[in-house]
């Protein structure tokens, strides 16, 4: 029995996530000129709600509900730009419980403790890699997974590096595999497929917000002495926007549903989401700039930060390359 | 949300694996139209008789009373156990036509028509186009009169497929004034073995006669064939439309990620002499991965929709989405597929049933409204941009 509408619970969530974050993490934020948000205040409020526990066990401190609600959280981040420690947080939460670490766990399901997504650079895998870490402040710890398992590391001493991305910080240091906090792998606990979906998640939000703002504009912006929303080659655009918004934001959930039932094919749809989501939204991320003429181009324009958010996420945990290696390389996924 | 195999469901998939196995045509379907309309009712008759013809249609009326959840079911086996292609001379009937009338029809009307349909007595077809209707839909001139309790109709329909094995037709015709536009349609049922109807084949890119001319001069019609009421034929015209963009495309949409996977699997038996674009990593192998992953994404908005349908919705304009994305993706997947082959594709001995799927392909983004006409629906009642 497949069931693809949200249930009530599930569309409170949604809603409250969305509220949430329209009014404390609008995108305009990040304009140059824009008043700072102040990020300790809204982790808080973030950890108030209940968000980095809410697939964790009521006996460690979570709210016992499951990936669909951290990837409605996620659909969110993506959408509003977030910061990826959000995401890192939750999964290091799952790391942390099954590591049998109740003490981190709750640290982390409070906020008090916050992690930072890192991503391997060449050599990853290998016991000593070079790594980047986005949004990193001294003593956090950082999460990274891979094809083997997922794992905590302490960061020491990490170097600033400029972003691609300039709406997170970018840090760079070594990470030893051996001198994980603690290493959780595939086979204990499927984190990576977790993280993966959630990964698959932002990416249908970014894809979903670069196709609103993109639209939004299209109804107000005149030329000709009509909106251009009545042109086609901008209306067509958006059409297409909305298609792969909707169709990947629908194989995402798909995905977090086999994910939960430890369905065979669940590490399948996982890579299918995360390849289809990454496409979709490099697509509206370049699609939006393009929608808003010279504007896109400018940095007090929000369209820009959808096209470069889009190849961190894309980048984490496996990138399209890599996904798509796996899609080609798995067993039918018919029925 | 959920996603579970139920038993109920497991076994439901069981039964109609093991009927489909059991009792699908082995013979081809055959070349000549004469001998196709024989071996396409024989093949619904045989569904009906095994009590599995509109597995969701309502028992009243010959159907098996499922749910929506296990119409999918028995269009994911039906595609599955290479069944006769859906795109049939009952497909339209199954698909459009049918749904039409339970929804819009009066009582008459669907206990006449519905059980014939199933039992493979009658196939209909589609009179909407006209030589200068196309997409603009609402502008076509073929004129009705009421003449006593008849409408007569004169003019004429073009690109209908599958008239020239047709019993009836689903018939749009301008019943008010010149200028009417939407406001002054009739949708009707016509019967095709009416005197003064005229159907003359057109030959496709492919071959084959799958559409005609209709030319229409003094049919008279019974006014009880009016579907809903003269001149609202504008609101029939979009449940019709609504089916057909929507639930319709499930059927074909299942044939495309059969055939994708037959794609994979033809791939995998050239191992280890496979050329390197096909490999793991290789240029086709990227493409193949991401139309794999295309295919999975419209099936997760497959199920999405079967989900609403279970909770009673009927088909809107996001039925367009199901369109776009379904048919681009047919020709991204049959486009593959001729690049998986090579020169073998140049013969259409070699190719087979690829070259066939190549040239429908063509048609997907066209028939139904083209793949423009989705994109201005998409962006207009979905994102609600300006006209
Ligand atoms: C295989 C096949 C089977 C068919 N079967 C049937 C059938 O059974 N019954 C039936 O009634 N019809 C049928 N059709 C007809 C089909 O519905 C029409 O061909 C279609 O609606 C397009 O109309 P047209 O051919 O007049 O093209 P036109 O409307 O002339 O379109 C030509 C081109 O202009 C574009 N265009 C037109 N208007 C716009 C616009 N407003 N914005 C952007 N682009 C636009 C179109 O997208 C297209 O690319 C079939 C067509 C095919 C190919």
């Amino acid at each position: 029995m497949w069931d693809l509408m949200f249930s009530d619970e599930q569309a409170m969530i949604a809603d409250s996530v969305a509220q949430f974050l329209s009014k404390e993490l609008p995108v305009e934020r990040l304009r140059p000129k824009a008043a700072p948000v102040d990020a300790d205040v809204i982790w808080r409020s973030m950890a108030e709600l209940g968000w980095f526990g809410i697939g964790i066990t009521e006996e460690a401190g979570g709210s016992g509900l499951g990936l669909v609600e951290e990837m409605l959280i996620q659909r969110g981040c993506g959408r509003h730009l977030a910061s990826t420690s959000i995401l890192a947080t939750m999964v290091a939460a799952h790391v942390a419980q099954a590591a049998g670490d109740a003490a981190l766990t709750r640290a982390l399901v409070t906020g008090e403790r916050r992690v930072a997504l890192a991503i391997g650079l060449g050599s990853a895998g290998t016991d000593e890699f070079e790594a980047l870490a986005f949004d990193w402040a001294d003593g956090e710890l950082l999460l990274y997974w891979d094809d083997t398992g997922a794992g905590l590391f302490e960061a020491g001493k990490l170097s600033s590096d400029a972003g691609l991305d300039d709406s997170l910080t970018l840090h760079r240091g070594r990470l030893s595999l051996a001198a994980a906090k603690c290493w959780v792998p595939n086979a204990q606990a499927p984190i990576a497929l977790r993280a993966n979906a959630l990964l698959a998640a932002c990416l249908a939000g970014l894809a979903d917000g670069a196709c609103a703002l993109a639209t939004d504009y299209a109804k107000l912006r005149e030329q000709f002495g009509k909106p251009i929303g009545t042109f086609q080659a901008i209306k067509h655009r958006c059409a297409d926007m909305i298609v792969r918004a909707e169709i990947s934001g629908h194989l995402v959930a798909l995905a977090c549903l086999k994910v939960e039932a430890g369905a065979t094919d669940a590490s399948l749809q996982v890579a299918a989401a995360k390849l289809k989501s990454a496409h979709s939204a490099h697509e509206n991320g370049r699609a939006v700039i393009q929608v808003h003429g010279g504007l896109g181009y400018q940095s007090e324009c929000d369209a820009h930060w959808f096209m470069k958010r889009a190849h961190v996420y894309d980048q984490a945990g496996g990138n399209m390359q890599a996904q798509a290696e796996r899609v080609f390389a798995e067993a039918s996924p018919l029925w | 949300m959920e996603c579970t195999d139920s038993p109920e469901f497991c076994q439901f998939r069981e039964e109609v694996r093991e009927w489909l196995q059991a009792n699908r045509p082995r013979e081809l379907r055959p070349h000549n139209s004469a001998a196709q309309i024989v071996y396409d009712r024989a093949w619904q008759k045989a569904q009906f008789d095994g009590g599995w013809a509109g597995v969701s249609w309502p028992a009243q009326y010959g159907g098996r009373g499922l749910s929506p959840s296990q119409q999918l079911i028995w269009c994911e086996e039906y595609a599955s156990a290479h069944c006769p292609m859906v795109h049939d001379s009952f497909w339209l009937a199954l698909n459009h036509a049918g749904p039409t009338v339970f929804v819009r029809g009066n009582e008459d009307q669907k206990s006449f028509h519905l059980p014939r349909i199933l039992k493979g007595e009658a196939a209909w077809c589609q009179g909407f186009s006209e030589p200068n209707a196309g997409s603009d839909l609402a502008s076509l001139r073929t004129r009705g009169v009421v003449d006593g309790d008849h409408l007569v109709v004169n003019g004429q329909k073009i690109w209908t497929t599958m008239a020239h094995l047709a019993d009836y037709q689903e018939l749009l015709v301008r019943t008010g004034p010149e200028l009417s536009r939407h406001k002054g349609l009739t949708w009707i049922i016509c019967d095709m073995h009416l005197p003064g109807v005229d159907v003359r084949p057109i030959t496709a890119l492919d071959g084959e006669p799958h559409t005609s001319e209709v030319f229409y001069e003094d049919v008279r019609i019974p006014l009880s064939n009016v579907v809903d009421q003269i001149d609202n034929g504008w609101s029939v015209a979009m449940t019709t439309l609504g089916f057909e963009r929507g639930p319709a495309s499930f059927g074909a949409f299942c044939e495309v990620a059969v055939a994708l996977e037959e794609l994979i699997d033809h791939v995998r038996g050239l191992e280890p002499n496979a050329p390197a674009a096909l490999r793991g990593g290789g240029a086709l192998a990227g493409r193949i991965a991401m139309a794999r992953a295309e295919v999975l994404a419209v099936r997760a908005l497959v199920y999405r929709m079967v989900s609403s349908a279970e909770r009673g919705a009927e088909p809107g304009p996001e039925g367009s989405l199901m369109r776009l994305a379904s048919s681009e993706l047919e020709q991204t997947v049959m486009r593959l597929a001729m690049d998986v082959l090579g020169p073998a594709g140049l013969s259409r001995t070699s190719a087979g049933s690829w070259s066939i799927g190549y040239f429908e392909a063509f048609a997907e983004t066209i028939a139904g409204g083209t793949a423009e006409i989705q994109r201005n629906i998409i962006g207009e009642r979905l994102l609600g941009l300006p006209r």
